[in-house]
């Protein structure tokens, strides 16, 4: 049965015809690994700024649609929102505003009615559930600014701090930028081209002892597979929905059999496809650890000279001033 | 009762404005009745026959028109879990939905999780049926493909469903195998007057068991009659890639070559022998 | 080309699935093994590409002894198509794939890239060469493995139920494939369907472990009660004609003969 989906969607990677497209997988790894080292050592906030920027450049380069990137970023927004809060709220040094807050066992009570009235209101509100639930926050905040009456339970203040708000910006700056660089870094290589770089860069390492051409290969069987599977997956659920299993409903001990079903299956199919993978691989002359050649041999261009060059250059400039210890 | 399919399209794509959507099934107009009937469905690979039997048993939902299955309209929120209980549906290579340590408890399963009263008594009953009651306590790991595909129809057919839909069944099955599910299923059909759908590329299943055939062609359906009908349409089956059963395409050879009056339409071996016997007649005839 | 002396084999002891086998197949000759499942078949076409290896007896590829010094050498002169599409396609794209065998036999970059272009073309399957194997059909998926066999230029072939997993478009494409291939190599074809042996120099039967029938189709195919009991369907046309002796009918002989030449025909 054919499949609906594309070729070359797979992963993250995204088809355009840009130049870091045409870079050499190795190239953009190595350039990917410094620029974010780099953009660790930064401390000035105009510089990470800057370094945002310049991602931003990158991205425009790479013609690929923004939408791709935001989805990534997307994943990370609760993570970015926890580290402003604490490091807003939690830090030491002056004190931009100062927030008097006044529990009492009035404003306490109406908080929590309405925290009861969220939760039921789950079978009846299904949307924007998180929004309702700031705004619960918000709401319970201010109550405790202005409906002050009743017996007082506890007085305490919350500042806002200069320092805070810095350091807060400067991070989620280097995070969103760290974010976007590896998304470009995925975006604009396909995984089997990742691996195959992976491969090359790490040979050196079968000196030490380490496999790098079965891992490369374990690896490269992986990438092949994994839409197999989704879809295997997707017919056993189907075959097991038409045995009365019911993967939305089910009490714990249900779900436990309702997993079972999914994955024994799964497990079987993979077992027996190993052995018979392997049989066809070692029928075809592979021996394990036994010297091959490649297909896909990468060679590198000039642009992946360039390329390269800029982003040391860049990088060592970084590094001596830093160590020249410049405030940087 | 039975399955009613009126005006219905489907497609797997989320229907989005901006791209014009590509229809796996459309126009679909089909009544299937709940008792008695054997049909074939065929058709070319991509023409929609997995796709209509998953609509068959609610697996997937119509994207517009009427869907009716044993006298329940197929909504987002009708509870599908008798429905699956009463159109059991069989998928290729059923073998990889087996995951129980033992035969029986993994027939007894469907029963179990549809509330059939004593599943595991039920079990056996249908084991013995299909003829497995010796593997019964084995791990259904130890067994061959052929054994194994047996089980996975036992497991569906103890659910006890009224419509029993089949893809492929007998793919990858020697000759001798092939023989004696199908005899099963037409026990299951004449005794038990229960209806079987399969899904089949082979005309000798449609001609030797099937009473009616339907053909589909890139998602709709371009016949849907007696299997005498089709085979007497020479276009039809070219047309829609389909061959003619051996049976006939032998008749028509020897019709051809001996220059000879004789009804190509025979679809089992024994009707063609006897109208071979008529159309030569036997040396003391003469 | 391919020498077989009374080899003997078991996955379990005492349950024999190999019982004294002994067999010659020349060079070029196009040998179908016609087998039920369980009949030994593809235990022996393991045998013959070194994944199993036989309690006693011995296997002669090309003239040279099959044993665990020889066998890597002689993979390069044998290859076989498994049954299943998809646990035999190892390259994350169809050029992958097709190279797999090339480089693990150290052929230089340049070599491989002309070698898979070559042989993509020769099975139809050149502008899939992108593709991954989600993507592909069944009969797409079983060329490209083909495809990526006659890379490294084998002598003889085995095709282990090649087709017995794929929808009839499939078959006709792989069987097209294989017909191509008849008389440029030595090739072993292994089914339990009599329809696909028609074309072939020699039909063996086996049964048991067992040969039990080797000679030509059209002497096999009239051996009715040894197919029989081999758990094999005989042909429909070879059906009437059994029938047919049970009654006195006119113009019967050349019925008969008709009927007969019918399926030697396609």
């Amino acid at each position: 049965m054919r499949r609906m989906n594309t070729n070359l969607v797979f992963g993250q990677y995204y088809h355009t015809d840009s130049w870091l497209h045409r870079l050499d997988p190795r190239t953009k790894l190595l350039g990917t690994i410094f620029l974010i080292i780099t953009l660790f050592l930064l401390e000035n906030t105009l510089l990470i700024a800057s370094a945002f920027f310049g991602t931003l450049i990158l991205i425009l380069s790479s013609k690929i649609p923004i939408s791709k990137f935001l989805r990534s970023l997307k994943m990370m927004t609760t993570l970015l929102l926890i580290t402003v809060f604490f490091q807003v709220f939690f830090n030491r040094g002056n004190v931009l505003v100062e927030f008097k807050f006044t529990l009492t066992v009035i404003n306490l009570l109406i908080i929590i009615f309405l925290l009861v009235l969220f939760l039921l209101s789950r079978k009846v509100i299904i949307r924007h559930r998180f929004f309702l639930f700031l705004l619960l926050v918000i709401v319970s905040f201010y109550l405790q600014t202005i409906v002050t009456s009743g017996k007082v339970l506890a007085n305490y203040s919350v500042g806002l701090y200069e320092d805070g708000l810095y350091l807060a910006l400067k991070i989620v700056i280097r995070i969103i930028t760290l974010i976007l660089l590896s998304s470009l870094l995925t975006l604009t290589t396909k995984p089997a081209d990742l691996n195959t770089g992976m491969e090359r860069l790490a040979k050196p390492l079968k000196h030490i002892g380490i496999k790098v051409s079965i891992l490369s290969m374990m690896i490269s069987i992986a990438l092949r597979f994994i839409p197999t599977l989704i879809n295997e997956a997707g017919r056993i659920l189907k075959a097991q929905a038409s045995r009365g299993i019911d993967f939305k409903e089910g009490k714990f001990t249900e779900k436990i059999t309702q997993i079972i079903s999914l994955l024994v299956p799964m497990f079987v199919i993979s077992y027996r496809r190993a052995y018979e993978l392997a049989d066809a691989m070692e029928a075809r002359g592979y021996i394990p650890d036994a010297e091959r050649t490649s297909i896909s041999l990468l060679k590198y261009k000039a642009r992946d000279f360039l390329t390269l060059v800029f982003i040391l250059i860049f990088f060592s400039t970084i590094v001596v001033l830093k160590v020249m210890d410049y405030a940087i | 009762m039975g399955i009613n399919f009126s005006k219905v399209n489907f497609s797997y794509q989320t229907p989005k404005k901006k791209r014009a959507i590509i229809y796996n099934l459309l126009d679909i107009n089909l009544n299937i009745g709940e008792k008695d009937e054997f049909i074939a469905i065929v058709g070319h690979t991509g023409s929609g026959k997995s796709t209509l039997v998953q609509l068959m048993n609610a697996l997937l939902l119509p994207l517009d028109g009427k869907l009716e299955i044993l006298g329940t309209e197929i909504k987002k929120k009708t509870i599908l879990k008798p429905i699956r209980k009463r159109v059991g549906l069989v998928f290729q290579f059923p073998e990889y939905q087996i995951f129980e340590e033992t035969v029986l408890k993994d027939i007894a399963f469907g029963p179990k999780n549809f509330g059939v009263v004593s599943p595991e008594a039920r079990a056996r009953e249908v084991a013995e049926m299909m003829d497995i009651a010796d593997l019964l306590e084995r791990s259904p790991f130890t067994l061959s493909g052929g054994q194994l595909r047996k089980v996975a129809i036992s497991g569906i057919l103890a659910s006890d469903p009224d419509i029993l839909i089949l893809d492929e069944p007998t793919v990858g099955l020697d000759p001798f195998a092939k023989a004696e599910l199908l005899g099963l299923l037409e026990k299951l059909n004449k005794e038990y007057r229960k209806t079987i759908i399969i899904i089949t590329h082979d005309m000798g299943v449609v001609s030797n068991y099937a009473k009616r055939v339907i053909v589909l062609k890139e998602g709709s359906i371009v016949y849907d009659g007696d299997k005498k009908g089709l085979f007497e349409k020479e276009d039809l089956l070219k047309k829609y890639d389909l061959d003619y059963p051996e049976t006939v395409e032998l008749l028509k050879a020897v019709k051809e070559h001996f220059k000879i009056d004789i009804d190509v339409n025979k679809h089992s071996i024994g009707e063609a022998y006897q109208e071979i016997i008529r159309a030569f007649g036997e040396k003391d005839e003469h | 080309m391919v020498e077989v002396k009374n080899l003997n084999f078991a996955y379990k002891k005492g349950q024999k699935v190999i019982d004294s086998l002994t067999l010659k197949i020349k060079k070029g000759e196009f040998v179908t093994i016609l087998g039920h499942n369980g009949s030994g078949k593809s235990t022996l076409a393991k045998l013959l590409v070194g994944l199993l290896k036989a309690d006693s007896g011995e296997i002669y590829l090309d003239g040279e002894i099959l044993t665990e010094e020889t066998v890597d050498k002689l993979r390069g002169k044998i290859g076989i198509v498994f049954q299943n599409p998809d646990n035999q396609f190892v390259g994350v794209t169809v050029r992958d794939d097709i190279a797999f065998g090339l480089e693990n036999r150290c052929y230089p970059q340049e070599e491989m890239l002309e070698l898979v272009k070559k042989y993509s073309q020769l099975v139809n399957m050149e502008r899939f060469l992108e593709y991954n194997p989600e993507n592909l059909s069944g009969g797409e998926k079983q060329r490209v493995a083909i495809a990526g066999i006659l890379a490294y230029n084998p002598d003889i072939i085995i095709f282990d139920e090649s087709t017995s997993m794929l929808d009839p478009k499939g078959v006709r494409e792989v069987n097209e494939v294989i017909n191509r291939l008849k008389g440029t190599k030595t090739i072993i074809l292994i089914t339990h369907n009599l329809r696909e042996a028609i074309n072939s120099d020699r039909v063996i039967v086996m049964n048991e472990g067992q040969i039990v029938l080797n000679d030509v189709p059209e002497k096999v195919f009239r051996e009715k009660e040894i197919l029989k009991a081999s758990r094999l369907d005989i042909l429909e046309s070879m059906k009437i004609i059994e029938l047919l002796e049970e009654i006195d009918l006119n113009k019967k002989k050349e019925l008969e003969e008709f009927l007969w030449e019918l399926t030697f025909q396609k």
